[in-house]
């Protein structure tokens, strides 16, 4: 037994002696042409680290490049083939200026570099990614080009430090004005249609993607891919990684728009005063059901009402009179997309169907084999139904008796970080790029723990009385580069360039974490944001999870948002100044985007409105127009089982 | 009676818009500069002509608009047959015959504009002819429509312009002769490049020649009083800055 155990023990131990033979000769052959790699690329002006056959981030840095630069395959490992190549060929040594613009880029992007801290991308892909667009700019070193794009914190971090970034490592000076995004969308409307050369390009919604297929006044992205741009287009791109690209795609699936920032709209709420057992405890009494995540609009409804006037304590020790909800009403385009942004899709004015009801969609729009036939009732539309009016009516309730009084003053983006100053229970709709604002993480805010995390939440919105299973379940949107189609030549290959760059693996997980607006798959998941989810309140769940797709935006059958949405405000504007009746005020506005509609001259895919019919014809037929449904009963969900099926 | 009559005549007193709101007669280029100006069947149209005639609508004038040759709208402009010309730029040589809206004449992107247009470079498809920026470099000739304002500042260039009526002669030219440079609008560069005859064969440059502004002006002999033509130029920025207005503008041409 004993003898057969130290026969056991004599062959493993043989084993493990050639093993470790074999290996040291393997690593100490590999180490030799990693070596010899280093020593002829260092010789022939490229930057491969120290010559000391080990294979690490500036060693495969020098490969790329070199291999990019002879048109081999990019795959930046060193082999026989690559070392006979270099040697093979000494033609492609650098020339002395090349090797000081080297020096001067190497210099430039460690900088950069250490700013782009933390990123989804390794360092040594960082490298191989800055490095492209260094080669790749070369013939436009010493350009201008300028682009808009709306004001929230993503945007400025792109003015303040990538365009400085962009230039230092492409030589391309970019101005990139920050602007409303209403007016993004008036200049933008004003270039494709007088081809005026206002901007080179656009961070513009998504939301305008059924204008911009019908107008085929933009850059076709994925044809510019594969024609003119292919050598402008970066080999690290990877659409594939993009969480929704398909919100900038045509009805073919073409890109049209790239995702540069995008952001959801979703229920937050106080996730400590909800937790309160005395305050849950008054709840139950009053309304007979556990306080939790509201499910719909009814149970939102007491929640509002239960929380307003309430006294609450926040964690920094102030104590205020809360209110039950936020919203806004000045009159402005914002206030337009307040409710085109969904809010009657979460009422539940479409029709079933993902990302838009079919055949009526959230802008109470019929379409027909893409063709819009018409927005009031009695064209098959829902803009004017019942629960159009509804959803109206209890914005207007709600904005008049649970929100701060000084709401009906603030736009979009004033609204957007007010709950970060503590006296709001809920919102039944935020804009998650307002949850970067400092208020909701900065330790001593009212809003954030004595630990140092978030008191709050975010959770799906909950919906009125006329959604049901199988419609989207809310709003988002990719903020999204859009090239026009008058920007030509090299301002359309520069352009692109900015574009990749803005939108590149090498800075969007730093992006989101200025931002809170993630547009890749490599941002969400990476390791930095599972172990610091903590500090979002549930927003790294909810990208993570496959419910993220259920929210989705205005998608391609409205066919000309610029023209539509100005109509929206205006008679919404009306209605909070009590000059009409919420009925009269769809009405209005279905019937004034109808008119709107057939006016319209698209390339394709233009409207054709139905013949008018009475209303009881189409409320009478299965889904949208829906006729009148009473209130269900309020329901509300655990946070905690919210989150269960979120991470399932 | 004769408190109506105090009251009419207080009236006319208290609203002396009431008391210009004559008809004014205004013409405008008959050549297709589609989408800002261009004639259907004997009508002006486009969207330079739309904000023109709901600025006066909204003060309550009466119109009467006219597409003639460009030329021509000039000369009655000169002899007073009409009160102004829809959609021009600021020309010195015309100062005796227009009246601009103020500092027109220093403005690059006039507050008074009815509508800034970029003018851009076209050449022939393979011709390597690459504008950026400086106008002494065009190839020539520079084919151009008659009375554009920029024909000044081409001719002081030294530069050898040809001038025709429409934008179509100009490009035949172009594609016959497969030299030179045409300058026009994207858009109407753009509209020739949808018809067989044309498509592909010429290139629009990038960088834009120039941006203009282009303005209501009236006519010196017009009896409109200088008030009144402020008033007007104001209306047009009024309706300019409208945002639900000018979108609505735009997304029917």
């Amino acid at each position: 037994m004993r003898k057969r155990m130290l026969l056991k023990g004599s062959v493993f131990l043989l084993l493990l002696i050639s093993v470790f033979f074999l290996g040291t000769w393997g690593v100490a052959s590999a180490g030799k042409l990693t070596a010899d790699i280093q020593s002829e690329l260092t010789k022939a002006g490229y930057s491969a680290g120290p010559i000391d056959g080990i294979y690490g981030p500036m060693t495969k840095a020098g490969i790329v490049e070199y291999q990019m630069n002879t048109g081999m395959d990019c795959n930046g490992l060193p082999s026989q083939n690559l070392l006979k190549h270099i040697r093979a060929h000494p033609e492609n040594k650098l020339s002395p200026e090349k090797k000081r613009e080297k020096a001067d880029f190497v210099r430039n992007i460690q900088k950069w570099l250490d700013i782009f801290q933390p990123s989804a991308a390794r360092r040594v892909e960082q490298i191989s990614e800055l490095h492209w667009f260094h080669e790749v700019s070369e013939p436009f070193r010493g350009a201008t080009i300028k682009s808009a794009a709306e004001h929230i914190k993503t945007h400025y971090w792109e003015r303040d430090q990538l365009a400085k970034a962009f230039e230092d490592i492409t030589g391309i000076h970019v101005e990139h004005d920050i602007i409303g995004e209403g007016e993004v969308v008036r200049t933008i409307t004003d270039q494709m249609m007088t081809g005026r050369v206002i901007y080179d390009a656009y961070v513009n919604d998504a939301d305008l993607i059924g204008t911009h297929l019908r107008l085929n006044k933009v850059v076709n992205l994925s044809e510019y891919m594969e024609n003119e741009g292919k050598s402008y287009t970066s080999p690290y791109l990877n659409l594939g990684d993009f969480l929704n690209p398909e919100f900038g795609q045509d009805y073919d699936g073409n890109q049209l728009q790239l995702p540069d920032q995008q952001f959801a709209n979703l229920y937050w709420f106080r996730y400590d005063w909800f937790t309160d057992e005395p305050t849950k405890k008054a709840f139950k009494e009053k309304y007979g059901y556990e306080l939790g995540v509201p499910l719909n609009w009814a149970a939102y409804e007491d929640i509002a009402e239960f929380f307003t006037g309430r006294e609450m304590k926040n964690p920094d020790g102030s104590v205020v009179q809360a209110y039950g909800h936020l919203d806004y009403g000045e009159p402005s385009p914002s206030l337009g997309w307040r409710f085109t942004d969904a809010w009657l899709s979460i009422a539940g004015v479409g029709d079933h169907g993902l990302p838009n009801g079919l055949p009526v969609d959230e802008w109470g729009i019929r379409v027909v084999d893409k063709i819009p036939v018409g927005s009031t009732v009695e064209r098959g539309g829902a803009l004017d139904g019942p629960a159009a009016v509804y959803a109206l009516t209890k914005y207007l309730e709600w904005l008049e008796k649970y929100a701060p009084p000084e709401a009906k003053q603030w736009e979009w983006h004033e609204a957007g970080p007010k709950a970060g100053r503590g006296d709001v229970a809920q919102r039944a709709f935020q804009y998650i790029t307002w949850l970067s604002d400092d208020s909701f993480h900065q330790a001593g805010s009212p809003v954030v723990g004595k630990d140092g995390k978030p008191v709050w939440r975010v959770a799906p919105s909950p919906h009125g009385r006329y959604w049901e299973e199988g419609m989207k379940v809310g709003y988002q949107d990719a903020g999204s580069w859009t090239i026009p189609w008058n920007i030509r030549g090299e301002r359309r290959a520069m352009a692109w360039l900015w574009a990749q760059f803005c939108t590149s693996r090498t800075v969007c997980l730093k992006k989101f974490l200025v931002g809170g607006t993630p547009i890749r798959k490599s941002t969400v998941f990476n390791y930095y944001l599972s172990e610091n989810s903590y500090k979002y309140g549930g927003l790294i769940e909810f990208y993570r999870s496959p419910a993220e797709k259920k929210w989705t935006d205005s998608g391609p059958n409205v066919p000309h948002y610029p023209a539509l949405s100005g109509i929206w405000w205006e008679n919404i504007a009306r209605a909070i100044k009590g000059e009409v009746s919420p009925q009269e005020a769809m009405t209005n506005l279905a019937q004034q985007q109808d008119v709107m509609m057939s006016k319209l001259r698209l390339e394709k895919f233009a409207p054709r409105l139905n013949e008018p019919r009475k209303r009881s014809y189409w409320l009478k037929r299965e889904g949208a127009p829906k006729p009148e449904r009473p209130e269900p009963e309020p329901k509300t969900i655990s946070y905690t089982e919210l989150i269960t099926q979120w991470n399932n | 009676m004769k408190r109506s009559l105090i009251f009419l005549i207080l009236l006319l007193i208290g609203f002396p818009q009431a008391a210009v709101s004559e008809t004014i007669k205004l013409c405008v280029d008959e050549r297709n500069w589609y989408p800002f100006t261009f004639a259907e069947n004997n009508t002006g149209k486009g969207m330079h002509v739309e904000i023109v005639k709901k600025a006066l609508k909204d003060l309550g004038h009466d119109l009467i608009i006219e597409p003639q040759h460009r030329n021509r709208n000039i000369l009655a402009c000169r002899q007073g047959d009409f009160d102004g010309i829809i959609s021009i730029a600021y020309d010195d040589s015309l100062e005796s015959v227009l009246d601009f809206p103020p500092a027109a004449e220093k403005e690059t992107e006039s507050p008074w504009r009815i509508m800034q247009v970029d003018h851009m470079v076209i050449t022939y498809i393979y011709d390597k002819y690459a504008f950026k920026g400086d106008i002494q470099t065009l190839p020539n000739p520079v084919r151009i429509t008659f009375a554009e304002s920029i024909t000044n500042m081409l001719k002081e260039a030294g530069l050898e312009v040809e001038e025709t009526s429409r934008d179509r002669q100009n490009f035949e030219m172009l594609v016959r002769d497969e030299n030179g440079c045409v300058i026009t609008t994207s858009i109407v560069a753009e509209n020739m490049n949808k018809e067989p005859k044309f498509k592909n064969k010429f290139k629009i440059h990038p960088t834009p020649l120039i941006s203009q502004s282009y303005y209501l002006a009236f006519s010196e002999k017009s009896s409109l009083p200088s008030t009144e033509k402020l008033k007007i130029w104001e209306k047009i920025v009024e309706l300019r800055g409208d945002y639900v207005y000018m979108l609505k503008l735009f997304a029917q041409y």
